[in-house]
């Protein structure tokens, strides 16, 4: 007969101790424990589908800033280059009229 | 199968006789409900069952979900990270112009001044030089 051992804690080795009937009976029923774990992992599950929507939302949101944000850089820049094109021929068309007052 | 439950101390354990056959049902179900070996066994022996009902249907739509949700997330750090870079690099730019701007602006004020030429209202081309000097690198 094969032997597997599993550890636990001296109170839990009491509770086992004084429960040994009832945990016998466990071992045999083979339904309920199926419906435990399948509840188990359900529960697992659903903590884990609801740890990935909170992340979807946070980075969809994210996400929408980002867009928004490239966009308006976008058009920034091409405000501030139409800008410095103009102002660099002002400040040229200036200094021109200041050489020429001199 | 021997079960031989012991805690720190070597010398008392608690021995459970299990036929082999229910010992390789309870792997078999181990193995399909994605659980090692050794949380099943504590389950039995200190957790308990439980009375909750979860059909197979129910476990399968919730696993879809997750399958669905992953693959959405995973579409969406795919976008984010060529995203950011590129806004980075556009907000880098914006901020080079800001700094060049900065300059000619206070020149064009210097230089209406001595012509006597009025000066220009350029608050809003102002702001924005703010914005993107301010812009966190």
């Amino acid at each position: 007969m094969g032997e597997v051992e599993i550890r636990v804690t001296r109170e839990e080795l009491r509770v086992i101790k004084d429960k040994k009937r009832e945990i016998e009976k466990r071992f045999r029923d083979i339904g309920g424990l199926k419906r435990t774990l399948a509840y188990l992992k359900y529960s697992l599950l659903l903590e884990h589908r609801n740890r990935l929507k909170t992340r979807l939302e946070e980075l969809e949101k994210k996400h929408l800033e980002l867009v928004e944000f490239e966009e308006k850089a976008r058009r920034d820049k091409e405000i501030l280059m139409k800008i410095r094109r103009e102002l660099s021929e002002e400040n040229a068309k200036l200094r021109k009229m200041l050489e020429a007052k001199k | 199968m021997k079960v031989v439950v012991r805690s720190d101390s070597k010398w008392k354990k608690v021995v459970f006789n299990v036929p082999d056959d229910v010992f390789n049902e309870i792997e078999k179900n181990a193995e399909e409900y994605g659980f090692r070996m050794d949380e099943v066994l504590k389950i039995i022996l200190i957790d308990g069952y439980v009375e909750g009902d979860v059909k197979k249907e129910e476990l399968k739509e919730l696993e879809e979900e997750i399958k669905t949700l992953e693959k959405l997330l995973y579409q969406l750090e795919g976008k984010w990270s060529p995203l950011k870079f590129k806004t980075y690099y556009i907000a880098l730019d914006n901020q080079n112009l800001a700094i060049q701007l900065s300059g000619m602006l206070a020149e064009n004020k210097r230089l209406r001044k001595q012509l006597g030429l009025p000066l220009v209202n350029r608050k809003e081309l102002e702001e924005l030089i703010h914005y993107y000097m301010g812009f966190n690198k």
